[in-house]
């Protein structure tokens, strides 16, 4: 099909302050840096990449098994696996910067000082969006801060203090309330929430009696989730001011909007990744039709258009 | 790896994710199958050892070892275990059923590495090595190869391994076929029979397993006491089979001392290793 060049929709969007040039941002943790999906598609027609998380020494991650497949989605317990913020600013960063990617980088901690002085090494360098994440259910340091308003209000105050640009918490829906969540990263100083994490959750092999990922319990991800992010998207856009990147799920152009609707200003691609490794482009390309054969001229139009029953 | 498009300056990327097309459905045994597949990209630069990743009717896909490939055809084949719902869904598909592939992956076995080569597999291991026997058996290298399975009933493609390999050895743990025990029964029958290391420097004799943990142990063991070069092939739970997810970790050593490792990727570190690599516990 032929599309003439007044009916192609205008993809950019804004998150705050953030311009990106389309709505869709890799996912942290299932696209590493970007060196293996360079392979396969142009890294800097991606709204974005929430690069891997980074943590202030190198984790060699979880004893495998790591993953396992559920219904309509999967389990994760990698563990964090990175090189560490040195070697992160000698390798991956420059990797980044050279392929011309908008860079949302994930940090992520054990305390509060941690996070501190991630944001302080990440400050001088070209990084334009910090992501923190606060809900990683898997690393065995107790309660993650996300699970905690008064945590999540205490870690990103004190990254705010440190970190001059945009500031994104990434929300784990492994908690009663997410909208005293959302409100407490707000009061923090973030500029957005992105959410959501993986659902925490655990498969069993009857043969063996035992979980069937090594760390007993797991990130639950894939299309399983969806229903959950969309209703915890909707929630903070109707009770929390602060703009909204959402996730969980999404596999197709329909869902992108979905998640729009329901109040996100962009939105994050992970699972789906690991199926197609270039589902990006595909849903990137089928969204861009969906608007023109639906004739909607700009793309940020659908953000919180959903109309409640 | 990318190529520049002089008319238009876009870059060209190599697709990784092809449409295959089941060309023939074999019943092995009870719960083996073979599938053939027609993607001529995929046969075309598919080397012995590497894998495929296929679409099944669950939520991931299956990455399962390249079995044979049919250059001229522009087909390869891959053998089942069926094991669950995804390993059943692919046994049953039909003739002119067309499945997402994603593939060639992984790094496969070095055949330059000798001039010998002792090939041992066990289980669903062994679908990979018959490729890298008709490999061998094309370059005109030297070779045998050993198999252990737990009985008679259990042994698949006997006659295609016969004709890839000059000397091939079946053994089995139930004692009612000619070689009693364990794959090692086969390897020391095959290779008395063969003479294949006989007279020869060890730096030109190899060994490529792939099979079940514990066997792969006692093959390693068996080389290093050899003081032959081993190569191993290793499966673990995978997700993507692209290196974008970090699940399909295996311990992999990178220095003498015990804490000289790291965990690498089956998929794409992998799925072959150096068999002093690789920790077996």
């Amino acid at each position: 099909m032929i599309y003439h060049e007044r009916t192609l929709a205008d993809l950019s969007v804004t998150v705050g302050t953030v311009n990106l040039q389309n709505p869709l941002i890799a996912a942290s943790g299932c696209f590493g840096f970007g060196r293996e999906a360079a392979k396969f598609l142009d890294l800097s027609e991606l709204g974005g990449i929430a690069a891997k998380a980074v943590t202030r020494e190198a984790r060699c991650g979880n004893e495998p098994p790591r993953v396992a497949e559920t219904a309509s989605g999967m389990l994760n317990a990698v563990g964090l696996q990175n090189p560490g913020i040195d070697r992160y600013l000698q390798e991956e960063l420059p990797f980044m910067e050279e392929n011309g990617v908008f860079i949302i980088q994930n940090i992520a901690g054990n305390t509060v000082e941690d996070y501190v002085e991630l944001a302080r090494r990440l400050q001088p360098t070209s990084v334009p969006v910090l992501e923190m994440n606060l809900s990683c259910p898997n690393v065995k340091h107790g309660l993650s801060f996300g699970a905690d308003p008064a945590l999540v209000l205490e870690v990103t105050r004190a990254v705010r203090r440190v970190w001059d640009r945009p500031l994104w918490v990434k929300l784990t829906p492994n908690i009663t309330s997410i909208i005293e969540a959302a409100d407490a990263a707000k009061s923090g100083g973030a500029d957005a929430v992105s959410l959501i994490n993986t659902v925490l959750g655990m498969a069993i092999d009857i043969n063996s009696r035992r979980p069937v990922i090594r760390n007993n319990t797991g990130g639950l991800s894939g299309p399983a989730i969806k229903p959950i992010a969309l209703r915890m998207v909707s929630e903070i856009y109707r009770n929390v001011e602060i703009p909204i990147v959402g996730m969980g799920g999404i596999s197709s152009a329909a869902d992108v909007v979905e998640f729009l609707m329901a109040g996100a200003s962009a939105v994050q691609i992970g699972t789906a990744n690991l199926i197609h490794p270039t589902a990006m482009k595909d849903i990137l390309s089928n969204l861009r039709k969906w608007l023109a054969e639906n004739e909607i001229a700009t793309v940020r139009e659908l953000s919180g258009s959903l109309m409640l029953w | 790896m990318t190529d520049v498009n002089q008319a238009s300056g876009a870059k060209n990327y190599p697709a990784i994710e092809h449409p295959a097309r089941v060309v023939a459905v074999r019943q092995l045994n009870e719960d083996n199958f073979m599938l053939t597949l027609a993607a001529a990209d995929i046969a075309r630069r598919a080397e012995p050892g590497q894998f495929i990743d296929i679409e099944s009717s669950t939520f991931l896909r299956r990455p399962l070892g390249i079995a044979s490939v049919d250059h001229e055809a522009g087909t390869f084949d891959i053998g089942i275990q069926v094991k669950g719902e995804g390993t059943k869904s692919l046994a049953k598909l039909e003739v002119g059923a067309v499945r997402s592939v994603l593939g060639p992956l992984g790094q496969g076995f070095d055949l330059k590495q000798a001039s010998r080569f002792l090939v041992v597999g066990g289980g669903t291991g062994v679908y990979p090595l018959l490729y890298v026997l008709e490999e061998l058996k094309r370059r005109k290298v030297e070779r045998a190869a050993a198999f252990g399975f737990r009985s008679p009933k259990h042994f698949i493609l006997e006659e295609a391994f016969h004709t890839a390999s000059s000397f091939t050895a079946f053994s089995s743990e139930s004692g009612d076929s000619a070689i009693e025990g364990n794959v090692m029964s086969a390897v020391f029958s095959v290779l008395t029979e063969s003479k294949l290391f006989d007279g020869i420097d060890k730096a030109a004799c190899a060994v490529l397993a792939c099979g079940p943990h514990p066997m792969l142990r006692a093959v390693a063991a068996w080389a290093q006491e050899e003081g032959v070069s081993c190569q191993i092939s290793l499966e673990e739970r995978m997700a993507c089979g692209i290196g974008y997810c970090r699940t399909c970790s295996c311990q992999a050593k990178h220095g003498p001392g015990p804490d000289d490792w790291n965990y690498e990727r089956v998929c794409i570190e992998g799925p072959v290793f150096p068999a002093e690599r690789v920790f077996f516990e």
